[in-house]
């Protein structure tokens, strides 16, 4: 099956929320999505904390514009200050974010990572492949479903 | 002086003394109060000061005569003028006391002054005149003046003035001079009320009645509440004195009511005190006694008797009697008038009772001594009988035994043969004093002679020293020990018939003479049955006339008494054929044959047929205790073998020689001696045992073979066999060749043919064997026990003991070295009680062996400071149900040896431990390096990878192809390691993993794994061929994985082969499983089978097959992993097989 997403398929006020340190794989995610023909906006956080700040309008995002919640983060798991599951756990006892879907982007394939992850709440598991062809192919699909054909509870976000 | 002045002192009347000059010297209190002055304020006074005389009195007073007496007014400090009598008595030195007529109210003033109680004097007017200290005080008021003159009324509360109205009316009227206690409230100085008892007393004054006083007393009425509590706390003492005596109080009244009695009286009487008190006593006296007790009451309470004693019966509530005895005595008031009686008495009911039963216990035991059977005779020391109970009269058959002839009669009736005995008897009873005893005969005439048994001793009898015998009759046991000698003398003569077969005539004789004999037959006779004639012919008869029984019996002629013995089968017994109804039939013959009494035994065979008949007669009546008839009856088979024998013999005609081939033939030893002749025959078996042959023993006496320490006892044996006793003895025989043989003789008389005892028949047995089979068994034990001694393994045996006792039987020296040198001090003991408590536990394994009878052992392993001091081993075992025997091993080399092992066991867990832990540690290192591998490593790859893309998407115009090349290849190279990174982690984990053995069908894993292949590749014709039914026990995750790397290996390999084939199956190789996965692939060089499972070691360049050479190793890891093995068979262009096993 292949999806091909049109561009205007994905309206463009929804937000992606990319947690990720690795600037080259902020670029590479980014140039994905893109060639996936995602065209979001992209907010790109380089750890948990700073995350967590984006979406509660704290430190240096208290005077942000962009209301409402990212309609995805997709989270690297291993970062500086605050790794990703402590990141996932922290918004799933938030109230307010808690249903904000989070796909899990990361290299690992380790088990313990991958159940971890669903334990803490996670919506998805993808590891980024080293070849970038099939990385491409991933976001693609993976920003249909959660663009496109996932609802989101209404209000939760 | 002063003996006077404690005189007046001491006198209630008032008093004073005074000197010659009339001048008072001393007054005494009684005085001093009654007209109101201090003792001392008169002293040195003029007499003329307090009295006033009337005209003609001279001062000073001497009145000579003691009933003289002068009158005087004395004057009281409140100036009343009171009249006086004086009296008067000269003293000494001039010194006179007078003594005054004291007022009667001051009298009585002064009485209760020195009482207790509160009392006030008032006149008519009910006015106070006078008043005690007391009253004053129990008032609350200050002075006696604030009371004298006031009505009694103003002190009394007005609830109650009545009271006293009403008393004082009653006086006044003169219906009463003292009235009861009336409950009064008064009213105190102070305003209070109080609650007291008042009783008014009258003092009528002689002279007129106008001058009446009356004294008012008031008592506390808790003060008579304490004094009542006190007198019945008295009361309830004395009673309780009396209970415990046991003794009956009762006292009457002169109408004979009861006003008191004790609660034994109560307790015997049945009634409660209460219904007691006030009744009359002669309601409790039985209606037939009334008019003698009511007699001899009245002779009591009118004084014509003091006291009496008797016994009376009186009548309970529930209608018993009781026998008491009084006595009573009566009581009088202070004038000498019988107020009533008092009675004690004490219930002897019991007593009586328990005399009477005395009584009839005496009467009891006396007529046990006058009925017993046992008899009493006591004879005076002239041999005279004193007295003798009706049994010991019965035992002598005469009727009065105190009569004078008693002595001669006595005589007359002990048996002569022990009358001598019996009067020597009783000389020694006489002599000795203690118990003695006899056996004697009482042979009265006309009777059966009687034996009794006496047992006599001295005794005091009326003052006189006598002989008390007591006589039991023993006939019966007499008769039963004559039945056994009876028994013995006829088995005697049976077995002298048996012996003596040679002579046919004297097996009859023998035998009908032992037993008329032993049983004191007159007569018997023989007959043995003919089987062919069927009839009894005479064997033999003794002791009557032979032409007198019929020679032949036909067994069916009804008119023989032997006839219906024979069909009966039985034997019968009459011991008087005259009263006997089963003999009745016969009873005319057996008379004129002079048959009186018989038994009459038939002699059968084993299978019940007749052999013959022994009938044996008395001329008299007789009798057949038991035990002889049990006896006769056990002839009637006894003797069937010996009677087989005589008619057999009868008919053969048995000769001599024949006999002693018989005798010959027996196994035992058999010789007859002759007193005289010495041996006279000698069978085989004793020239066997002796050596000599019967040549050699014809010349030989007895002697010869005897060895002579045993000479005398051979003598003894002679004798005996010459008073014609059987008896059996050992002795010790000498052989030809001079061996020792003991040998066991059983010998009886010999007799000739007149009966004639002339020698022995002894039977031998050889005992030689026996007793070398003793020695054998000794020697044999004195073997073990050395072997016992000398054993290196400590042996103890230990006798076991209801319930639980052990007993130490024997221990070996092994053992005391082993476990303690005390082990033999407890050798003997009780375990149980010497063992010290540390060993105990060991006497409950015992108990187990016992109760259980299986085998325990254990160890014992003592320590000191930590190291194996000493250590046993020990074993318990039966022996014998009750005997253990307990082995005990030193094993402390061995204990120290295993506890060295122990100890390095523990050093070698510790490093193990310690190992485990680096290796945990190193393993934690693996992981945390293979994960950080995974996130870490992987990320810049991407990295390379992406860029690359980039560059090739975004400036692909200014690139040349070789540029683009590069790039190609850099990516290539990246994801390459990508996989790279991703199979070395992967072979971690395999090696990380711990196992989880299942059954797996590995033939169905095989079966998915090529589905998924086919599928990814369905352009490919792959032939697979899978054996099913592929079982084993593994971790189906890991198997999975190896399979699928091995299935993976042969389909890749097999890309270039036409017709590929792949194969899965199993086989068994030398009884274990192998699996194997087969292909016809391209196959390699088994010279680098060893790099085969090395990670990432290829085989083959890369660019012919793709794969980054880790595969195998981790097929190989997980193989190890299941403790199996695997290898490979290949050849270059035909092939690769992988086998494996997975240890189940």
């Amino acid at each position: 099956m292949n999806f091909v997403v049109k561009k205007g398929d994905l309206l463009e006020e929804k937000t992606i929320l990319l947690v990720e340190d690795n600037q080259d794989d902020v670029i590479l995610t980014k140039r994905a999505l893109k060639k996936a023909n995602i065209l979001n906006k992209i907010v790109v956080c380089s750890d948990g904390i700073e995350a967590l700040e984006y979406l509660r309008d704290e430190g240096e995002f208290s005077n942000k514009e962009t209301q409402g919640y990212p309609e995805v983060i997709l989270l690297d798991l291993k970062m500086p200050r605050m790794s990703g599951i402590e990141f996932l756990k922290e918004i799933r006892n938030d109230p307010k974010l808690r249903f904000i879907p989070v796909v899990i982007l990361t290299s690992s394939k380790e088990e313990q990572d991958v159940i971890e992850s669903y334990d803490m709440g996670a919506n998805s598991y993808i590891r980024k492949p080293v070849d970038f062809d099939q990385f491409v192919a991933a976001i693609q699909t993976l920003g249909l479903y959660w663009l496109v054909l996932n609802i989101a509870p209404k209000g939760g976000t | 002086m002063h003996k006077w002045i404690r005189i007046v002192d001491a006198l209630i009347e008032w008093a004073m003394i005074v000197d010659s000059n009339s001048r008072i010297v001393h007054c005494n209190s009684a005085l001093a109060r009654g007209i109101g002055v201090a003792q001392g304020e008169l002293i040195g006074l003029g007499l003329g000061n307090i009295l006033r005389f009337d005209s003609g009195v001279e001062l000073p007073i001497t009145l000579v005569e003691p009933s003289e007496s002068i009158q005087a007014i004395i004057m009281t400090r409140e100036g009343t003028a009171i009249e006086t009598d004086i009296r008067s008595a000269r003293v000494r030195e001039g010194y006179s006391v007078l003594i005054l007529e004291t007022p009667k109210e001051m009298e009585i003033l002064q009485v209760l002054d020195q009482g207790l109680n509160a009392a006030v004097i008032i006149n008519n007017e009910r006015l106070i005149i006078d008043a005690n200290q007391r009253m004053v005080d129990m008032l609350k008021l200050h002075s006696k003046s604030e009371l004298v003159g006031h009505d009694i009324l103003d002190f009394i509360s007005k609830d109650h003035k009545d009271r006293v109205i009403n008393a004082l009316e009653m006086m006044t009227r003169g219906e009463s001079d003292s009235g009861d206690w009336l409950e009064m409230g008064i009213v105190r100085g102070d305003g209070s009320d109080m609650l007291i008892d008042m009783k008014l007393m009258e003092n009528r004054s002689p002279s007129s009645s106008d001058s009446r006083l009356i004294i008012a007393v008031f008592q506390d009425h808790s003060e008579i509440r304490t004094a009542l509590k006190r007198a019945q706390e008295e009361i309830h003492l004395v009673r309780s004195y009396l209970e415990i005596a046991g003794v009956i109080f009762i006292a009457l009244d002169r109408n004979a009511k009861i006003t008191f009695i004790n609660s034994r009286g109560c307790d015997v009487l049945g009634y409660s005190y209460d219904e007691l008190i006030g009744k009359s006593w002669f309601d409790f006296v039985p209606a037939n006694a009334v008019d003698d007790v009511r007699r001899m009451f009245h002779k009591l309470i009118n004084g014509k008797v003091e006291g009496v004693r008797l016994r009376r019966e009186i009548v309970t509530k529930e209608m018993g009697k009781r026998l008491i005895e009084w006595n009573t005595v009566i009581v009088k008031d202070e004038k000498g008038l019988i107020q009533g009686l008092i009675s004690s008495g004490e219930d002897i009911t019991e007593l009586i009772e328990a005399q009477k039963k005395l009584e009839e216990s005496e009467r009891k035991y006396r007529s046990v001594i006058e009925q017993s059977l046992t008899g009493i005779v006591i004879i005076a020391n002239d041999g005279e009988i004193l007295f003798g109970n009706p049994a010991i009269e019965a035992f002598l058959g005469m009727q009065e035994l105190s009569s004078p002839s008693t002595k001669e009669y006595m005589q007359r009736v002990i048996h002569p043969e022990d009358l001598d005995r019996f009067e020597q008897f009783v000389r020694t009873c006489m002599r000795e004093g203690s118990h003695q005893s006899i056996r004697i005969r009482i042979d009265n005439e006309g009777r059966n002679i009687r034996w009794l048994e006496l047992i006599g001793n001295r005794v005091s009898f009326l003052q006189e020293e006598v002989v008390q015998i007591v006589a039991i009759d023993i006939t019966q046991n007499m008769k039963l020990e004559e039945a056994m000698d009876r028994q013995n003398r006829a088995i005697a003569s049976i077995a002298n018939a048996t012996i003596k077969l040679s002579n046919i005539e004297d097996i009859g004789e023998n035998l009908i003479r032992g037993i008329v004999s032993a049983y004191e037959f007159d007569g018997g006779v023989l007959r043995l049955y003919n089987q062919k004639k069927k009839c009894f012919e005479v064997a033999k008869s003794i002791g009557m006339n032979r032409h007198i029984f019929a020679d032949k019996v036909p067994l069916d002629d009804e008119m023989f008494f032997t006839a219906y013995v024979a069909r009966m089968r039985k034997s019968v017994f009459s011991e008087d054929i005259e009263t006997d109804p089963e003999i009745e039939k016969y009873r005319n013959r057996l008379r004129s044959m002079g048959v009186r009494s018989l038994a009459s035994i038939p002699i059968l065979d084993e299978h019940n047929e007749l052999l013959a008949i022994l009938n044996l007669f008395n001329r008299k009546p007789r009798e057949f205790v038991p035990d002889d008839k049990k006896f006769l009856r056990t002839l009637e088979r006894g003797l069937s073998n010996l009677i087989q024998r005589l008619i057999i013999e009868r008919e053969l005609i048995l000769s001599e020689e024949q006999l002693r081939r018989v005798m010959t033939d027996i196994d035992e030893g058999v010789i007859i001696a002759e007193f005289e002749n010495g041996l006279i025959f000698a069978n085989d078996k004793f020239q066997e045992i002796i050596g000599y042959d019967a040549e050699e023993l014809a010349k030989m006496t007895l002697r010869d073979v005897i060895v002579s320490d045993d000479y005398g006892l051979i003598e003894e044996e002679n004798v005996k066999r010459a008073n014609g006793e059987s008896s059996v003895f050992k002795c010790r025989m000498v052989t030809k060749n001079g061996e020792i043989r003991t040998v066991r003789v059983s010998a009886v008389p010999f007799r000739d043919k007149g009966g004639q005892i002339i020698g022995s028949i002894s039977i031998i047995s050889d005992l030689t064997g026996q007793i070398i089979a003793d020695e054998m068994r000794r020697i044999s034990e004195l073997k073990f026990r050395k072997f016992f001694e000398n054993l290196p393994i400590g042996v103890q045996f230990i006798e076991f003991r209801e319930p639980d006792r052990f007993f130490l039987v024997d221990v070996n020296q092994a053992a005391v070295q082993i476990m303690s040198e005390k082990l033999e001090k407890f050798v003997g003991t009780n375990l149980k009680e010497t063992v010290p408590p540390s060993h105990k536990e060991f006497l409950e394994y015992y108990l187990q062996v016992i109760g259980s009878g299986k085998p325990w052992h254990g160890e014992r392993v003592i320590e000191r400071n930590g190291e194996v001091s000493v250590a046993i081993e020990s074993h318990a075992f039966l022996v014998l149900p009750n005997l253990l025997a307990v082995t005990v091993i030193d094993i402390t080399e061995r204990a120290r040896t295993r506890r060295e092992i122990q100890r390095m066991n523990e050093q070698l867990g510790e490093l193990v431990q310690f190992r485990t832990a680096e290796l945990e540690e190193a393993n934690r290192e693996l992981e945390a390096f293979a994960y950080s591998v995974s996130h870490d490593l992987r990320a810049p790859l991407r990295s390379v990878d992406g860029f690359s893309k980039a560059i090739l998407e975004d400036y692909e115009t200014i690139l040349d192809e070789t540029g683009k090349d590069y790039l190609h290849r850099l990516r290539a190279a990246a994801i390459r390691m990508g996989k790279m990174i991703d199979d070395i982690l992967r072979l971690s984990r395999v090696t990380r993993v711990t196992l989880t053995r299942d059954k797996v069908n590995l033939s169905r894993i095989v079966r998915e794994i090529m589905g998924r292949l086919q599928n990814s590749e369905s352009e490919r014709l792959v032939n697979v061929v899978i054996e099913e039914g592929a079982f084993a026990v593994c971790d189906k995750r890991l198997i999975t994985i190896a399979l699928q790397n091995l299935l993976e290996n042969a389909w890749k390999y097999t890309r270039k082969t036409n017709d590929a084939v792949i194969q899965f199956g199993q086989r068994d190789e030398n009884g274990q499983r192998v699996f194997f996965v087969k292909d016809n692939g391209i196959g390699f060089d088994m010279k680098y089978e060893d790099r085969l499972f090395t990670p990432f070691q290829r085989l083959h360049a890369l660019g012919d097959f793709e794969g980054t050479g880790i595969g195998l190793s981790i097929v190989k890891r997980i193989i190890n992993k299941h403790g199996g093995r695997i290898w490979a068979r290949s050849s270059i262009g035909d092939g690769t097989t992988f086998f494996f096993t997975l240890s189940e």
